[in-house]
């Protein structure tokens, strides 16, 4: 009588967690892009008590590092080509709303000087753009009584 | 004959490390999205512009390192600086009237310049950074 033979085991990948890894490496490489354009840039915002506001749909974002650097969305421009980079990546933008300036986010270092900042104001001031700044919420220091 | 013991029924645990991690990083992701802030920068436009503004006079604020002025007059502080701007500006409603020009040595700090301009602001003025035209700024290397 013939012995049954013990069945072979087949050998498989187990691919139940393909998908967890696919969507982490997507993660991942989503950051990782965020963070090369914008998020590496050393800039502190100034601080301020008022009341402030969310910006709507910015076109661009500028911001002067803590090297007096001027960046036009995470890439590094020089100071004199600010406002000709500015107008070409406006002009390039996809989704212009006909009748709506398009906001600009400007992200200016606390500590940067004048001789920078007002300059690329004045830069972007000549686009017809919205400018909008920035800023930090600072908690209203506590009056002491008779103050 | 023996009896097979009975298995225990088990919740299957191996992925809860990876949906960990998304719930995770979808988190900080999520944080770190939409939380910018601020004021906007209305910048006079000379296109636009159909009334010319009254430079004779609107109050002129001149903002240096550690001085301030309104005219020629020293301030001491911001806060006399709002009370200054509240006064000037008691019986103007016309927006032009409301200009505020502000004049800024070129070694002010952001911080500095943007607590005037808030300052103005928020008594009722509307500040105008006096930005001189074909500025050349400091050579960048």
């Amino acid at each position: 009588m013939k012995a049954p033979r013990a069945k072979k085991a087949s050998a498989t990948i187990p691919l139940c967690s393909t998908a967890d890894i696919a969507f982490l490496l997507l993660i991942f490489f989503i950051v990782l892009a965020k963070g090369t354009r914008e998020g590496s840039i050393d800039w502190k915002p100034a601080k301020t008590e008022a009341q402030m506001t969310m910006p709507r749909d910015p076109a661009l974002t500028v911001i002067i590092d803590a090297f007096d650097q001027v960046h036009l969305d995470g890439v590094p421009v020089a100071l004199n080509e600010v406002r000709f980079q500015a107008a070409d990546v406006l002009e390039h933008r996809a989704g212009k709303v006909p009748g709506r300036r398009p906001q600009v986010l400007m992200k200016i270092h606390k500590e940067s000087k004048a001789a920078i900042f007002q300059k690329v104001m004045g830069d972007l001031g000549e686009l017809d753009v919205e400018l909008f700044r920035v800023m930090e919420q600072e908690q209203p220091k506590p009056r002491t009584p008779g103050t | 004959m023996k009896r097979r013991p009975s298995s225990q029924p088990e919740i299957p645990l191996t992925s809860t490390s990876d949906v960990a991690f998304l719930l995770l990083i979808f988190f900080l992701v999520a944080a770190s999205t939409g939380t910018d802030r601020g004021r906007k920068l209305d910048l006079p436009s000379t296109e636009k512009t159909t009334e010319p503004i009254k430079e004779a006079t609107n109050l002129e604020i001149t903002v240096g390192a550690e001085t301030l002025k309104a005219g020629e007059t020293e301030l001491a502080d911001i806060d006399e600086l709002k009370a200054v701007v509240r006064d000037h500006l008691a019986d103007r409603t016309e927006p032009s009237e409301r200009v505020v020009m502000v004049n800024t040595a070129e070694e002010v700090t952001y911080q500095r310049w943007s607590d005037v301009f808030v300052a103005i602001e928020t008594s009722g003025g509307i500040p105008v950074p006096q930005i001189e035209e074909g500025e050349s700024g400091p050579s960048q290397e």
